[in-house]
């Protein structure tokens, strides 16, 4: 047969792949499916992020009940009951100090903390497509330490004089260096088009810098200087305070709801820039705005509580063995990772060893790395590539 | 859905990449665009998705300066795959294909949106690896994912970029047969980068032929490949010859360099590329 006839004959058993879709007017099909693959996944996810909520409000409740002081649960029970419900119970002063002024602030502040730094670093590894990026790529822990370290050690700050206590000036100075690192590696990076590797690369130059005005500092310090910043570099959440909570709290929310709005753009952003800029997102505009707010978060974060690192980097990683690549899904799971790992590692920070407090940055180390490495090398998936 | 290209011109620093493209396309119309490697097919393709921004010239969509659309009007209206996808966090097919959906999509995803990606997943055949992450699939299987994002974007212009060039036979041809199938029945526009010029003669009833960033000859596939057009373009001796399937293209030898001898015609480095790829 020769090849004409041939694919003629051929062409007259069945209709080609295409012509079935093309037959039907776009997007409006036939029977509506209620569940299907997509559901399945959906609903899984959902789960997840119900179960770590939680787990999260079950360990605050735990955590609020572990301490040095000695107090029993009933008595803890009537003090947070009372506090909720304005009521005086029959608890003893002592107590009530220790739960409602220490413990709770102190817990609460760990779960902020932790939530926004996980916030901040699985927001970072989307916006540069790296899966090494958190909070601190960009320069933002080595700025806030200068910050910090300006304002313990020469006592200056760009915010002193107003009227500010010394504490408040180290807090203020560290936010204030934070941010403005981010906004110069902005400025410098945008001279050569904001690719990631550039971000990045101005962020770890900066970084070095930063430190090595640090290192300056600290050689140049007095022996009580050396020990307020080295405590205040070292990160903890020891000087928790309702007024922490009340400053941290609004921020935290608000950046992390801003964030979220970029869920779907993260999303497209994986599929790398060129596909993501032909699904409509401005890459360069959702790279400036959502490192922006990830700095104010983790500046905000790290201003109060010193450098806690790690926490940013792993509670991602773990959200996306959990639930996948969907920052819809994604970045709320990070957040609750995140707020469970500070407060477990704080929690062990300040009751392992007790009466002496260990340095929480020391414990999410400790058990951080074991626990990731596990999950790391035990996992066949990869959710980076 | 009317294509209007005009005196597209590019550069990269220091080099001049496209010079005065201009092509015409009118809904469903098939357009493919051959060349040697680095003859700027990519670059061209990129103009035309204002993934980058050409140095004079432009590109219009009915009328309209695509530079002026807004991120949504563009994502509606033109669908472009690029010729690589890296992945850095993998998602899996169902959740790649999706995205294709985001300009039409509020937060959640409404069942109308899922019955769109789970009909080109079944288009494709992509249904039975809906729940596999990228990262575990083979590189045509990467392709046709790619390829089903662009889908679900329901577009009226496709811009791909070789998008067979991973794919088995079979594929091959279903994915050119079902692209065809849209553009009759739909009357979109697809304008995409072929290497294979017997599929780009059989599939395309348009053919652009670029040559170092110029527009070398254009029309269809008998008055573009020619065993002259072929030569000065190509560097290549190739016979061609018309039967029921369509235009065939044998390339023979380089046209400068080493010519088998009868002997060894068959295992010469010539011989061992039917179909140019
Ligand atoms: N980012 C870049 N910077 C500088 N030059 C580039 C860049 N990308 C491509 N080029 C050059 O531009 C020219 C055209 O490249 P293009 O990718 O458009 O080629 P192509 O026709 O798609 O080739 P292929 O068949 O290999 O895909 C080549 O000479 C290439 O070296
Ligand atoms: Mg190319």
């Amino acid at each position: 047969m020769d090849p004409e006839t041939e694919v003629r004959e051929l062409k007259k058993r069945g209709p080609a792949a295409g012509e079935e879709v093309a037959r039907r007017p776009g997007g409006q099909l036939g029977e509506q499916k209620r569940s299907g693959p997509y559901i399945h996944l959906v609903g899984r996810r959902r789960l997840k992020l119900a179960g770590l909520v939680v787990a999260l409000v079950a360990a605050v409740l735990g955590a609020v009940c572990i301490g040095s002081a000695g107090i029993r649960l009933g008595e803890i029970w009537d003090i947070l009951i009372g506090a909720v419900t304005a009521t005086p119970g029959e608890a003893r002063p002592v107590a009530q100090t220790v739960i409602l002024n220490l413990r709770l602030p102190r817990v609460l502040l760990a779960v902020m903390a932790g939530g926004s730094l996980a916030g901040a670093g699985v927001v970072m590894q989307g916006l540069l497509r790296n899966p090494l990026a958190d909070p601190y790529i960009l320069g933002i822990s080595a700025g806030a330490s200068f910050g910090a370290a300006l304002a313990v050690v020469l006592g200056v700050g760009l915010v002193t004089g107003s009227g500010l206590a010394s504490q408040w000036v180290v807090v203020a100075n560290a936010f204030v260096f934070g941010l403005l690192t981010t906004f110069l590696i902005f400025g410098l990076a945008s001279l050569r088009g904001l690719a990631p590797e550039t971000l990045i690369l101005t962020g770890v130059a900066l970084g070095y810098l930063f430190s090595a005005g640090v290192s300056l500092l600290k050689y140049l310090s007095s022996h009580e200087e050396l020990r307020e910043l080295t405590l205040w570099l070292m990160g903890g959440l020891v000087g928790a305070k309702w007024e922490t909570l009340t400053l941290l709290f609004p921020v935290a929310l608000a950046t992390l709801l801003l964030l979220l709005r970029y869920a779907w753009d993260l999303n497209a952003l994986a599929a790398g820039e060129e596909v993501a800029a032909n699904l409509g997102v401005n890459v360069a505009r959702l790279r400036r705005n959502g490192a922006v707010l990830a700095s104010l978060l983790a500046s905000a974060t790290v201003a109060f509580t010193g450098i806690i690192g790690f926490v940013g980097l792993v509670a991602p990683h773990i959200g996306r063995f959990l639930v996948g690549n969907d920052y819809r899904y994604l970045v709320p799971v990070s957040c609750l990772l995140g707020a469970l790992l500070l407060l477990a590692a704080d929690t062990c920070a300040r009751t392992l060893a007790r009466p002496v407090e260990i340095p929480v940055g020391i414990i999410t180390s400790l058990i951080g790395v074991p626990f990731f490495l596990s999950l790391l090398f035990r996992q066949r998936r990869r959710w980076w590539s | 859905m009317r294509l209007a290209v005009q005196n597209l011109s590019f550069n990269y620093p220091g080099h001049p990449v496209l010079q005065e493209v201009a092509l015409e396309a009118e809904a469903g119309e098939l357009l493919s665009l051959v060349g040697p490697n680095g003859s700027g097919k990519s670059t061209c393709l990129k103009c035309l998705a204002r993934v980058l921004r050409p140095v004079g010239g432009a590109v219009y969509l009915d009328g309209r300066d695509v530079a002026g659309l807004s991120g949504r009007e563009l994502a509606t209206r033109l669908g472009y795959v690029p010729q690589e996808t890296p992945q850095v966090f993998p998602l899996t097919v169902y959740e790649a294909v999706l995205l294709g959906r985001r300009p039409y999509l509020g937060w959640s995803v409404s069942a109308g949106n899922r019955q769109v990606v789970e009909e080109v997943l079944r288009l494709l055949h992509l249904e039975h690896l809906a729940a596999r992450t990228l990262d575990q699939l083979s590189g045509g299987e990467k392709q046709r994912v790619a390829l089903a994002r662009a889908l679900a974007q329901e577009p009226q212009l496709l811009l791909l970029d070789e998008p067979t060039a991973n794919l088995d036979i079979r594929h091959q041809l279903e994915v050119l047969g079902l692209l065809q199938a849209l553009v009759r029945r739909r009357g979109i526009i697809v304008f995409l980068v072929l290497h294979d010029l017997n599929l780009a003669a059989r599939f395309a009833e348009k053919m652009l032929l670029l040559h170092q960033g110029r527009v070398f000859a254009a029309g269809s596939p008998r008055q573009v490949l020619s065993p002259e057009n072929i030569r000065a373009v190509y560097g290549v001796e190739a016979r061609l010859w018309e039967d029921g399937v369509g235009l065939q293209v044998v390339a023979l030898c380089p046209t400068e360099g080493w010519l088998p001898g009868p002997a060894e015609a068959g295992i010469g480095p010539a011989n061992g590329s039917r179909g140019n790829k």
